[in-house]
């Protein structure tokens, strides 16, 4: 009885707590947020005379959340006021000695403020083992030197299969011809098995590695998944050759992949293996082949419904009907 | 004799109390965590398109009132790329006729797709508005078999099943799809339910989270609080979580489909598809992560009068026989690892076998005291192991949403749930018992099985704000 009398006090002195925390971050926000907001339209507020050493996490929460949301000279202004404010001081206090919000905090922060006099501490935070600080780390060193931090956190990228892989490729989004640069240099030096990752991020940030390059992947994958991420980023008649090999390859997904590749880059050439893809057992592979040869400029719509008339097994119809009503061009059948 | 069975069902009571204090612990480590990385989800939050696309699969029947509703507001969660996929299983109502006319929808051709065995299905729908909504019109044969009709059309690696009437936060795709992001070997995750009734439910979604004023209701938030914040939480930090609601789950798609999808001659196909997974990847030596998101991510509405709440009730203990009896091969197996060896065990012994165990000490206990066959002194210590300790996990449970998510945040809805907490150890708890008893029985005694009526108020309702 004792122990559950006690866990209700430290329910009730918890919510009196958040209660009075809640109250004093309402304060600050309605003086503060008017003052960041003007500075984020480049007017000239009033101020207040210092930030008090409570109020700091606030600011930050604050500070932080309209930096996540702005580009350009906006995020520059609340850098300078922050310095202003001696933030920047603060924040590397709370790196050292903050307790794991705080960190994180404090990592977010000297990311957007660019600070490279904490360059040394953040790589070391980006090879701890705490997944969301080492990545929050790592994100603040390429913030700081895109080209020396993807350099610096290339192989970490690539290897910590803790780091949500769409994180990264929201930070590398900033940084993305560094990161470019690195990757296309390294590529066919880096550890193979860290070829899907690399890849499946190129592809994210829309980039293109130099043809020698693919071609060696292609040649040389040692999984499917590295072909098929191979094949997925794949762009260019020129892998076209290397695409067709693997039509026929008994992984389905890298079948799928090599379909949509030929129904982008093909040529008449690709017309019969695709209309054989129609006979796939995998459901994906049909479509995906269908998919193919409806957008190749030279075959369309058109040539796929006279394929269609001519098809005599049920799901080579079945698929065409399917692709034909997704590209506008079958009328669906009665009671369907 | 007397003397050993008292010992006996005081060593149960110990243990069973025990075991949940422990996974209380485990929870509150994992919530501390949680908690210091919330300042960084109230960040704005960017898409990149490598986001696993999910498919939302939501199976309907007679669902005509509500369907609409539920629809659109799934269409307004934030994801990068999901699709919506209706399974109409042989409503009697208009629900298809409803969805024709809102949602403009057209037969389409779709190429069937080899895949789970389901009844029949008699037509596949697009929608000429919403591009990433289709409709699977079958002959009826319950919610696993729809749900086995819907991975079969699932265009995504990822499916989440969602009961029509559940309520979804906006970013629930967005927290129960993490885990698969940070982990590539996560094969499921499961998010928290909340009961949704007397809460503010405007167009399909929670505008404000309230109490609910029936009793029945008020209890049931307090069980979810436990089951959810401790049970499955701890559970999850073991990788041994052999539940996930089927009000909401997120699994990938083809290890569904590898191990034989839903069960459709089951009562609690959700958890029987999850220990059955645990079972073959097991088996099979595969490296996997079941996963458990604490943020509320879905509401549901709880059943407000006893002969409802009886019938669910008898409905969780029958579909818990079967997923467990159907699975003996995990317990103590070779590969079992901590889910074989110690949540499958753990759910026989306090979940399944518990009712008997429970009520029949109880019994024991009254009689032996009032013939004289126990001192006082072991009455009163069985009294505080079984109403004391179910007190103080309650109250446990109250902490940890305390220290989590303070999701009621005025002090007379803490009072409340404060009271409740002590009440519900008076009766509710025994009442439960009592039901799951009876479910036992008509699992052992293979009495068919019937849903039975859900009574809904209709919390979901689209209501427009005056």
């Amino acid at each position: 009885m004792g122990l559950t009398a006690l866990l209700v006090l430290v329910i009730v002195s918890l919510r009196l707590s958040l209660r009075r925390s809640a109250q004093r971050e309402t304060a600050f926000i309605a003086v503060w947020r008017p003052v960041l907001l003007e500075v984020v339209s480049d007017g000239t507020p009033r101020i207040p005379d210092a930030l008090h050493g409570r109020d700091l996490l606030y600011f930050l929460k604050l500070w932080n959340y309209l930096q996540e949301s702005l580009r350009g000279p906006a995020g520059d202004r609340l850098n300078a006021l922050a310095r202003q404010l001696h933030c920047d001081e603060a924040v590397r206090t709370l790196l050292r000695k903050g307790d794991r919000a705080e960190r994180l905090l404090a990592l977010l922060t000297l990311g957007h403020l660019r600070e490279a006099s904490a360059w040394d501490e953040l790589a070391q935070q980006a090879t701890g083992t705490d997944s969301l600080a080492s990545l929050h780390a790592a994100r603040a060193l390429i913030k700081i030197d895109p080209l020396r931090g993807t350099e610096l956190l290339l192989p970490l990228i690539l290897r910590r299969r803790d780091w949500d892989v769409a994180q990264i490729a929201n930070f590398l989004g900033e940084a993305n011809q560094a990161f470019w640069l690195h990757l296309s240099k390294n590529i066919l030096t880096i550890d193979t098995q860290h070829w899907p990752r690399a890849l499946q991020l190129a592809d994210a940030l829309h980039l293109q590695l130099p043809f020698p390059s693919m071609q060696y992947i292609l040649t040389h994958a040692p999984s499917v998944d590295t072909l098929v991420a191979a094949l997925h980023m794949a762009s260019g008649p020129t892998l076209l050759p290397a695409a067709r090999g693997f039509l026929h390859h008994p992984d389905w997904r890298v079948r799928v992949e090599s379909a949509r590749f030929l129904g982008q880059f093909g040529d008449a050439e690709d017309l019969a293996p695709l209309q054989s893809l129609l006979q796939d057992a995998q459901w994906w592979v049909r479509y995906r082949a269908a998919q193919a040869l409806a957008d190749m400029p030279f075959y369309g719509t058109q040539k796929l419904s006279q394929l269609r008339s001519q098809a005599t097994e049920a799901p080579v119809r079945d698929m065409l009907d399917h692709v034909l009503a997704e590209h506008g061009a079958g009328a669906a059948p009665e009671g369907v | 004799m007397t003397e050993w069975i008292t010992w006996l069902i005081l060593g149960y009571f110990i243990l069973l109390n025990g075991s949940y204090l422990a996974l209380n612990l485990l929870s509150v480590f994992a919530l501390h965590r949680n908690n210091q990385e919330k300042l960084l989800d109230a960040l704005p939050q960017a898409f990149t398109g490598l986001e696993p696309g999910i498919s939302l699969l939501v199976p309907a029947y007679n669902e005509e009132a509500t369907i609409t509703a539920s629809v659109r507001s799934m269409f307004q969660l934030t994801y990068s790329d999901f699709e919506v996929v209706v399974i109409n299983d042989g409503s009697r109502d208009n629900t298809l006729e409803v969805l024709k006319r809102e949602f403009s929808l057209l037969p389409f051709p779709e190429a069937p797709r080899e895949g789970l065995a389901t009844k029949p299905v008699r037509g596949i729908y697009r929608s000429m508005t919403h591009p990433n909504l289709r409709v699977i019109d079958k002959e009826n044969g319950g919610k696993a078999d729809s749900l086995n009709a819907g991975i079969n059309a699932a265009h995504h690696p990822l499916f989440c099943g969602v009961d029509a009437d559940s309520i979804l936060s906006r970013d629930s795709l967005q927290r129960v799809a993490k885990p698969f992001l940070t982990h590539p070997d996560t094969v499921a995750t499961g998010g928290t339910v909340r009961v949704a009734n007397g809460c503010e439910v405007i167009d399909g979604f929670l505008t404000k989270v309230g109490l609910p004023t029936n009793i029945w209701a008020l209890f049931q938030v307090v069980e979810y609080l436990r089951a959810f914040l401790f049970g499955r939480l701890g559970w999850s930090r073991l990788n041994a979580m052999l539940i996930i609601s089927g009000a909401f789950g997120l699994f990938r798609t083809e290890v569904v489909i590898a191990v034989g999808g839903y069960r459709a001659n089951t009562i609690g196909e959700d958890m029987e598809l999850v220990v059955r997974m645990h079972r073959m990847l097991r088996q099979q030596g595969k490296p996997y992560r079941i996963e458990f998101v604490p943020e509320p991510v879905c509401w549901t509405e709880a059943p407000e009068d006893r002969k409802t709440l009886k019938n669910q009730r008898v409905r969780w203990q029958r579909g818990l026989s079967e997923s467990l009896t159907s699975n003996w091969g995990l317990m103590f197996s070779r590969n079992g690892g901590t889910p074989g060896w110690l949540a499958f065990p753990f759910m026989i012994l306090f979940e399944w076998l518990g009712p008997l165990v429970e009520l029949g000490g109880y019994l024991f206990m009254l009689y032996a005291y009032a013939f004289g066959l126990v001192s006082w002194q072991a009455f009163s210590v069985f009294l505080f192991m079984a109403i004391g300790l179910g007190i103080l996990l309650s109250v446990s449970g109250l902490l940890l949403e305390e220290i989590s998510f303070r999701m009621y945040p005025k002090f007379r809805q803490l009072a409340v749930l404060a009271l409740v907490v002590v009440l519900e150890n008076f009766g509710y708890r025994q009442l439960n018992s009592w039901w799951r008893l009876i479910g036992l029985y008509r699992w052992a005694a293979q009495r068919e099985a019937k849903w039975g009526e859900m009574k809904r108020k209709g919390v979901g309702q689209p209501q427009t704000p005056r």
